[in-house]
């Protein structure tokens, strides 16, 4: 008898919820999952509602993707209240396993080296299998982005959910494409340093403040004294 | 010495640690330090929700108005931040991640390179140097090694430093509370 394949459980731990860049990448792993016609569900874990499902139905999925925001250079801590909640629901995770998806504003992958060292040692930790991490950062903007910016990145991501769901581990050439540029070469932190100076790199940030009308108030310091 | 320091009153996991923690405030007390206390369980506040107000909308300020604000300000006008509290499987317990997440507010949106990567820019001119004496004992090195890493990933971020990771043992076995109030060292950042 052909043993049931469980649904893949993509888990958003982004606390903007639906509107997340980390939905957007979600998003195109599970088009690529469908493709493979493997099932998946998700659960966006801001919500009360899904993070008492999910501790629920805990024991009835085996394989897990677990993607957010890196917040202060680790998991947001409302991912962290959630992780604790199911470590002290369920003692050992033996047969599970785990991937995660870590996103981020900066745009070089090795800034969350640290955290993917975290996330090895906690799979290890409660007892799953470690499956690997995805890691891509610059995301921040994403949703403004035309789409021929993210195309590639989409795309990759797709691909990435189809072999996944074919072969139920993540490819490694196509992690290591998503994660570009891993460390900035010299020639671009000079670029930025440039570009930082005469204020195009902090466009993003200087429209909204113009927005919001409180442009010249960029540099408040409002505990100072 | 101005010490703002962030606690945990109990540990769910370790029924030793209450005791232990008023052992390491009675040693911290000793310090010729002043020293505010703040229980981060006993703080009322919104976790970060990630909306950037504090860079867009209310420059420095968390759009939540809470008790994490005057936090923050001791925070700023700190020598050190200090952080006691135990360990839920290997890392800080989440409240006080959340607290850590709720510190945006003091750094700017504006990027530059630093240490040959993008980090944001200071908000202020000073910040506090980061200290943590954790409940350590039931984990090994490999968490101590993550930790200090973290630490050294988020003083970074305030161009400070780490001045020093205990865990209790340390603090009250070792005598390991004097390496709080050593003279710092200057670490220049490129």
């Amino acid at each position: 008898m052909v043993k049931e394949q469980k649904p893949l459980v993509l888990i958003n731990g982004s606390p903007r919820g639906n509107s997340s860049n980390t939905r957007i990448l979600i998003e195109a792993l599970q088009k690529g999952l469908r493709q493979a016609q493997r099932e998946s569900v998700t659960y966006y874990i801001q919500k009360r509602s899904a993070r008492t499902e999910l501790l629920d139905q805990f024991n009835n999925y085996d394989t897990f993707l677990w993607a957010f925001p890196m917040y202060t250079d680790a998991m947001p801590g409302t991912v962290k209240a959630f992780w604790e909640d199911l470590t002290d629901t369920y003692e050992k995770m033996e047969g599970k396993k785990f991937f995660f998806l870590v996103q981020m504003g900066f745009p070089e992958a090795s800034q969350a080296n640290m955290l993917v060292s975290y996330l090895k040692w906690f799979t290890r930790h409660v007892g799953a299998f470690y499956g690997g991490t995805i890691v891509r950062g610059g995301v921040e903007g994403i949703q403004i982005q035309p789409m021929w910016m993210k195309k590639k990145l989409l795309d990759n991501l797709e691909q990435l959910g189809y072999i996944l769901g074919v072969q139920g581990q993540l490819d490694e050439t196509l992690c290591a494409q998503i994660a570009k540029p891993y460390k900035l070469k010299k020639w671009l932190r000079v670029l930025l340093t440039f570009m930082s100076r005469i204020g195009l790199v902090n466009m993003y940030w200087n429209k909204q403040l113009k927005e919001h009308g409180v442009f010249d108030q960029r540099f408040s310091t409002p505990y100072s004294g | 010495m101005q010490i703002c320091c962030l606690y945990m009153d109990a540990s769910k996991r370790s029924s030793h640690y209450h005791d232990r923690l008023y052992q390491v405030k009675e040693a911290l007390q000793s310090l010729n330090a002043n020293i505010s206390w703040y229980n981060a369980e006993q703080l009322q506040f919104t976790p970060c929700t990630g909306c950037f107000g504090c860079w867009v909308k209310t420059p420095g300020r968390c759009v939540f108005h809470d008790d994490l604000e005057p936090v923050l300000g001791n925070i700023i006008a700190a020598d050190i931040l200090l952080v006691v509290a135990p360990v839920y499987d290997g890392f800080f317990p989440a409240i006080i991640k959340k607290c850590f997440d709720r510190m945006i507010p003091l750094l700017h949106p504006y990027l530059e390179i630093v240490n040959k990567e993008v980090h944001h820019r200071k908000r202020y001119q000073h910040y506090p140097e980061l200290a943590l004496i954790i409940d350590l004992d039931d984990f090994d090195e490999e968490v101590r090694t993550l930790m200090n890493h973290w630490a050294e990933r988020i003083v970074i971020n305030m161009r400070s430093r780490l001045r020093t990771l205990l865990s209790f043992s340390e603090v009250l076995e070792q005598d390991g509370i004097s390496q709080l109030l050593e003279n710092p060292k200057t670490i220049q950042y490129g």
